[in-house]
């Protein structure tokens, strides 16, 4: 990073502490997470450079620069949350390389529960860390005594990833990491302190206004709903940093409100963490054969923090695995099979939530005050809707998903919502199946969590099914029973949370829980906003009827969109059925009919006759040298085709246009010949190279003969050999060649079928029609070619010299 | 009850595929031959370890000369045959006999094959019977592998066998973590007290056992007992448990593996029909009758949610009167949506006894689903079902919320007024199981 875009950042520390005062020698522990808000430029700028090598205006990261700071200390991430305090005091760069600071500061308590306390914190900062631990040296007031280390993840850097910019100067991207409990070590050995170990999940938010994350498995909807919700909640940089699609690099359009932004595509997890080293959520839409393997790759990053799977799945052992490696390495799996989760206003993963209108008429765009959490994703709409209806809303809902072991728990989320000041009640929805509630019961019964909890085990129909209580709740040892619904229930009841006595009471037991909170004057209004709206989908819109658009493209023969592809609307399985040629199909596709099987036969002989011509034509030769040069197969085949034109093959169409000219016009084949010489034309579809008058073309041979069996009348191609009569009479080499053969035969395909128009007949001469008859047969020959030259392994063809006159 | 039941732990999903209800269900029972034949299978081929167990699986379908061929062992030696249908108490319930040679084998099988047995509450016909060489012993030992979230845990005793449970302080239990391997040290306190001269071979069995596990997706394993012959570890009886989410990394390892319904599980008409449906679609479509008698039918969209619903009209007390379970999920077609519908309304409304019956359309607010498209196969079902609906004067309750459920709820309110049965609609505005209570309130009205 340039030294001068330091200045253009902000950075914030989360400081979360575990102080234990002394009184009266008994420790006592208090857990505390506050936001140090630290701006070193723009208009709110807290610290400022005083004093360095080079003056007043020195640089942060350089050697012996001084700052000075006064920063806003907040309750929560958000600079705009409570603010309860000042961080005063200095940092100074006392590293010679300049990587590295030595801070010293005090925090002194202006709001709140500590207001009048100060806490001293010092330290080196090295800011190359993501997280970096500070001693709290002492402190005053409430903090008399007080000895512990914090952890900071302090700043976080602007990531270079960003394709929108921010019409602001200062984007906030206040740590997407959450604070978290240390491993702090006693740093008063005799002051008989306890050591405190690490937690094994992060104890406080997950995510925040500018948590950004990465996902996994281009879904277009879901990252679009994630994005459409961000809008909503007014954020300023998208909730997806990147997207990754193993095998695919690039960017994905997507809309941002009502522009298009760029999102990255990286084809691998790797080469997303380092260009987005500050998404540190893991949205994994990868399919359950793969979602392990991913998940895994994504929890050893260590920019990832959160992982949510949404697969359904997934195997046991598979997310045991993830579970272990998340569990000693501090990080959250959210699923799998899991919808995901939702922080109200902040962040939302996937497909949480539903429609837009379901997340307006929800609240979900605003926090509220309730932490929530269920095994179902499907329910957890249900509860946001009805949490909305009876409270001030959702501060985060979780989705843990329904399998077995799930990757977090129900307790895991519920003892997190307990250390986040926002939330002031916790609703559990939990399901009957596994003991996960127990671990709540106890939480409750120890007093962990201090916040109401209301709660509801669903499954209570369970008993009503007789087999399985058979096989289910025999065990007295393992607690089969303990797992009913009713049992878990009652076990939450007995253990302090709120429960009702059917899901029809929960919604009440929601809003008494609430209402009391808000008479002891614990909850204060929410300050209701009004969400930007959102430009509906033209899809949407149109399938409603709202608006119409037109579209681009037309197409009359072929249509993909049924059960399967049909050809001018006869379906596939009709064509291969009933027997279809490759004439039929061309029917189908070209002339938007069936002909009869004496038509599609005819089609097929004539590309039969014309599929080949030998190595030494344009056509073919073309492709032998440019299969040669090592080309593809697709290369080789047009190299060849793009010979075909007025002088090679494309004599079919000139050979029909002309002959029917003359024919309809009723001109002789004296009259047309001797006219086309005045114009100095060629006559199409006359003369041949080698074949003469006496030894004539086999392949004209065979399709007159066709014709003459099959065909109900022959006119144009009885004209025809008039003009070759005629000119045969001129010279010996003057025969109806192929060209000459199809072109006619084909004018009396298409008059003695009675199944076109005079102007459609003219038109399929127009267009060139029998042209294409021509390059579809050449392609199988020259494909052919392409295949031969590559068996042979034959090398590059160079002309040799003393076949070119060089001349001047 | 038996060791079987009491380590029948873990999670309901596992304790109940009998009913539909959607909770993953990973975890599938197989039958002790299939558990055997893995053991024996994988043994070797990971260990080298040679297990010496002979099983033969019987079935209606067997021919018991042609399986004499094929496993000549059934004419030279002395037999147990018992049945192999995922229930326990076999010995108590006289179903296991012991040291026949094979014609007292095909005549103890000929008397009971398809005869319908009583275990517990269940009843159901016996399919299928394994038969083994009987083997005298004398020890019997007890292992067991549990898999749990943060490890699995193994329980060995070395007083195995029918009165394990009264033993049960005699086993020994140990935990090994997802993150650690399973080593020698972790293993001792299991065997600690065993002779020396055995302590190895079964330290090394359990370890093997135990990587066995991992290597196949086990998610539960029990041999009670085993016994060692030839100085071999040898089951006598087993149960096994796999990870059917696991089978795409491990069909070839499973062979031809079969997930049989559990015992006693006889699904009616209807329901194998839906079950049938429910197979050959991505969506999830749910069907159980509970009570054909019953007044309240449900017939709920999301699995969570069908749940729900079903409880509420225990809770509110009147379980006895809840005709069904029913879920559709996962965004099912309208023709499927169709025949589902059918199916459900032919139970609502079968034999009309002149009295009300409620019939709850429910649903959570969807995600994503399109509720007026899968309400329009359940309305065109209405539709068609018309006239037995109003014989069996059903009063239908709707409620349903997410994407264009305006329509769709339009759609059901028109149909009320279109066909004449009384039909009520809400939305997300209103509580999800309300209805639940109304139609509660309807046939008590009436009663």
């Amino acid at each position: 990073m340039a030294p001068s875009s330091f200045s253009s950042f902000l950075f914030t520390g989360a400081l979360f502490l575990v102080a234990y005062s002394l009184s009266k020698l008994q420790p006592k522990k208090t857990n505390l997470t506050i936001y140090v808000h630290d701006y070193l430029s723009g208009p709110d700028a807290s610290a400022i450079s005083v004093a360095g090598k080079t003056g007043a205006n020195s640089d942060v990261l350089q050697f012996g620069t001084l700052i000075v700071v006064d920063d806003v200390v907040t309750e929560g991430p958000g600079v705009d949350s409570k603010a309860i305090g000042r961080a005063q005091g200095m940092y100074i760069n006392s590293a010679l390389d300049g990587k590295g600071l030595h801070l010293v500061f005090s925090v002194v308590f202006t709001e709140g529960e500590f207001k009048g306390s100060s806490l001293e914190i010092q330290g080196a900062d090295l800011f190359s860390l993501k997280e970096r631990e500070f001693s709290v040296v002492s402190g005053t007031g409430y903090f008399s005594f007080t000895v512990c280390v914090y952890k900071c993840p302090l700043r976080s850097e602007i990531s270079a990833s960003l394709v929108r910019v921010s019409p602001t100067d200062f984007i906030e991207r206040a740590l997407p990491t959450a604070p978290r409990l240390i491993n702090g070590k006693n740093r008063v050995p005799d002051s008989g302190l306890h050591c405190f170990t690490a937690n094994k999940m992060a104890t406080g938010q997950l995510f925040s206004r500018n948590t950004q994350a990465l996902f996994y498995n281009y879904k277009q909807l879901p990252i679009q709903r994630m994005l459409d919700f961000d809008f909503l909640c007014g954020r300023e940089i998208p909730s997806v940093a990147g997207i990754i699609n193993p095998g695919a690099e690039g960017f994905q359009k997507l809309f941002f409100g009502q522009e298009e932004i760029a999102i990255p595509v990286h084809s691998s997890i790797d080469a997303a963490c380092s260009a987005h080293p500050t998404a540190d959520v893991f949205i994994n839409f990868a399919s359950f054969r793969s979602a392990a393997a991913s998940s895994m790759a994504a929890l050893k990053q260590p920019t990832i923090r959160v992982v949510a799977i949404i697969a359904e799945g997934v195997p046991e052992s598979d997310t045991k695995q993830l579970i272990a490696y998340a569990r000693s390495n501090n990080k959250v799996v959210i699923g799998p099979a899991t919808v995901g989760g939702i922080q109200a206003g902040a962040f939302k993963i996937g497909d949480t939530a539903g429609t837009i209108d379901n997340i307006i008429q929800c609240k979900l765009f605003r926090p509220g005050s309730v932490g929530f959490v269920s095994k179902s994703g499907g329910m957890s709409n249900e509860l946001y809707n009805t949490i909305a209806r009876v409270t001030d809303g959702i501060y985060e809902g979780i989705a843990i998903g329904g399998d077995v072991f799930p990757g977090s728990t129900l307790s895991d989320h519920v003892l997190r919502f307990n250390n986040i000041p926002q939330v002031k009640m916790m609703v559990v929805l939990g399901e009957l199946g596994g003991q996960d509630e127990y671990s709540l019961v106890e939480a409750l019964k120890q007093g962990k969590v201090q916040k109401p909890v209301v709660a509801w085990v669903s499954g209570t129909c369970a008993r009503l099914f007789k087999s399985e209580v058979q096989f289910g709740h025999a065990g007295a040892k393992s607690g089969g029973e303990l797992e009913s619904a009713q049992a878990k229930n009652q076990a939450l009841r007995g253990a302090g949370a709120v429960v009702p006595t059917s899901f029809e009471a929960f919604e009440d037991a929601i809003k008494e829980t609430f209402e009391k909170l808000v008479d002891e004057g614990k909850i204060s209004p929410v300050s209701e906003v009004k969400p930007p709206q959102i430009p509906e989908d033209l899809n949407f819109a149109l399938k409603s009827g709202k608006v119409r658009a037109p579209t681009h493209i037309i197409s009359t023969i072929s249509d993909d969109r049924g059960e399967e592809p049909c050809y001018s609307g006869v379906p596939m399985s009709t064509i291969v059925e009933r027997g279809y040629g490759v004439g039929d199909v061309i029917s189908l596709l070209w002339f938007k009919r069936s002909l009869p099987r004496y038509c599609t036969q005819f089609i097929e002989i004539c590309i039969m006759l014309c599929a080949d011509h030998g190595p030494c034509v344009s056509g073919a030769h073309n492709t032998i040298v440019t299969a040669r040069a090592g080309k593809d197969l697709v290369s080789s085949l047009v190299s060849g085709l793009l010979t075909i034109g007025p002088r090679f093959g494309g004599a079919i169409d000139d050979a029909a246009r002309y002959f029917k000219d003359a024919y309809d016009r009723g001109l002789s084949a004296y009259e047309f010949v001797e006219s086309m010489k005045k114009k100095g034309i060629r006559v199409p579809g006359i003369g041949h190279r080698i074949k003469r008058g006496d030894n004539r073309d086999k392949r004209v041979e065979l399709l007159q003969k066709y014709a003459h069996t099959h065909f109900p009348s022959v006119k144009y191609m009885e004209y025809a050999v008039q003009v070759e009569t005629y000119t045969l009479s001129k010279a010996n080499n003057l025969v109806l060649n192929v060209d000459g053969a199809i072109g006619s035969l084909f004018l009396d395909l298409l008059a003695g079928s009675g199944m076109f128009s005079k102007q459609e007949i003219d038109e399929i001469v127009e267009i060139g029609y029998l042209n294409g008859l021509f390059v579809l047969a050449r392609s199988i020959g020259l494909i052919g070619h392409t295949f031969d030259q590559k068996r042979l392994k034959q090398p590059l063809y160079r002309h040799p010299w003393e076949d070119v006159l060089y001349t001047k | 009850m038996d060791i079987e039941e009491n380590l029948d732990k873990v999670c309901f999903s596992r304790l109940s595929p009998a009913v539909s209800i959607p909770v993953t269900m990973a975890r599938k029972k197989i039958r002790e031959y299939d558990s055997k034949r893995l053991l024996k299978e994988h043994l070797k081929r990971l260990f080298g370890i040679e297990v010496d167990v002979k099983s033969a699986q019987v079935t209606e379908s067997t021919d018991f000369k042609e399986l004499a061929c094929k496993e000549p062992w059934l004419l030279s030696e002395r037999l147990v045959v018992k049945p192999d249908m995922l229930f326990g108490k076999r010995g108590k319930s006289g179903l296991v006999s012991l040291n026949m040679d094979l014609s007292q084998v095909t005549n103890f099988v000929k008397e009971r094959l398809g005869k319908e047995v009583e275990m517990g509450s269940l009843r159901g016909p016996i399919t299928t019977f394994i038969v083994e060489p009987f083997v005298p012993h004398t020890e019997e030992f007890y292992l067991s592998i549990v898999s749990e979230r943060l490890g699995n845990s193994i329980s060995f005793s070395e007083c195995g066998g029918v009165d394990i449970e009264e033993n049960w302080d005699k086993v020994k239990t140990i935990f090994v973590p997802t993150e650690l391997p399973f080593t020698s040290a972790l293993c001792a306190p299991l065997i600690a007290t065993l002779p020396l001269e055995v302590k190895d071979i079964l330290k090394e069995f359990i370890m093997a056992v135990f990587d066995l596990f991992l290597d196949l997706d086990f998610t539960f394993i029990e041999m009670n007992p085993f016994t060692l012959v030839n100085g071999k570890p040898y089951p006598l009886d087993m149960r096994g448990e796999l990870d059917d989410t696991a089978a795409f990394k491990n069909f070839r390892k499973w062979g031809n593996i079969y997930f049989p319904l559990p015992f006693g599980r006889v699904m009616s008409s209807s329901e194998s029909f839906i079950h049938q449906l429910d197979e050959k679609t991505s969506a999830s479509l749910k069907f159980t009758v509970l009570n054909p008698k019953g007044r309240i039918w449900t017939m709920v969209a999301g699995g969570g949610a069908s749940v729900i619903y079903a409880d509420t009209v225990g809770d509110l007390g009147f379980a006895s009167e809840l005709g069904n379970y029913a879920e559709y999920s996962g965004a099912p077609k309208e023709e499927e949506v169709l025949k589902y519908a059918r199916v459900v309304l032919d139970c609502v409304t079968e034999n009309p006894d002149g009295q009300k019956r409620a019939l709850v359309i429910g649903g959570g607010i969807a995600n994503f689903t399109d509720v007026a498209a899968t309400f329009s196969g359940i309305i065109r079902a209405l539709k068609e079902k018309e006239e037995k609906l109003k014989a069996a004067q059903v009063h239908v309750y709707v409620r349903r919320g997410g994407p264009n459920y305006q329509s769709g709820l339009a759609k059901m309110r028109a149909l009320g007024e279109e066909i004449g049965i009384p039909l009520e609609v809400y939305g997300p505005e209103a509580t999800m199981t309300g209805i639940c209570k109304q139609a509660i309130d309807c046939i008590t009205a009436s009663a």
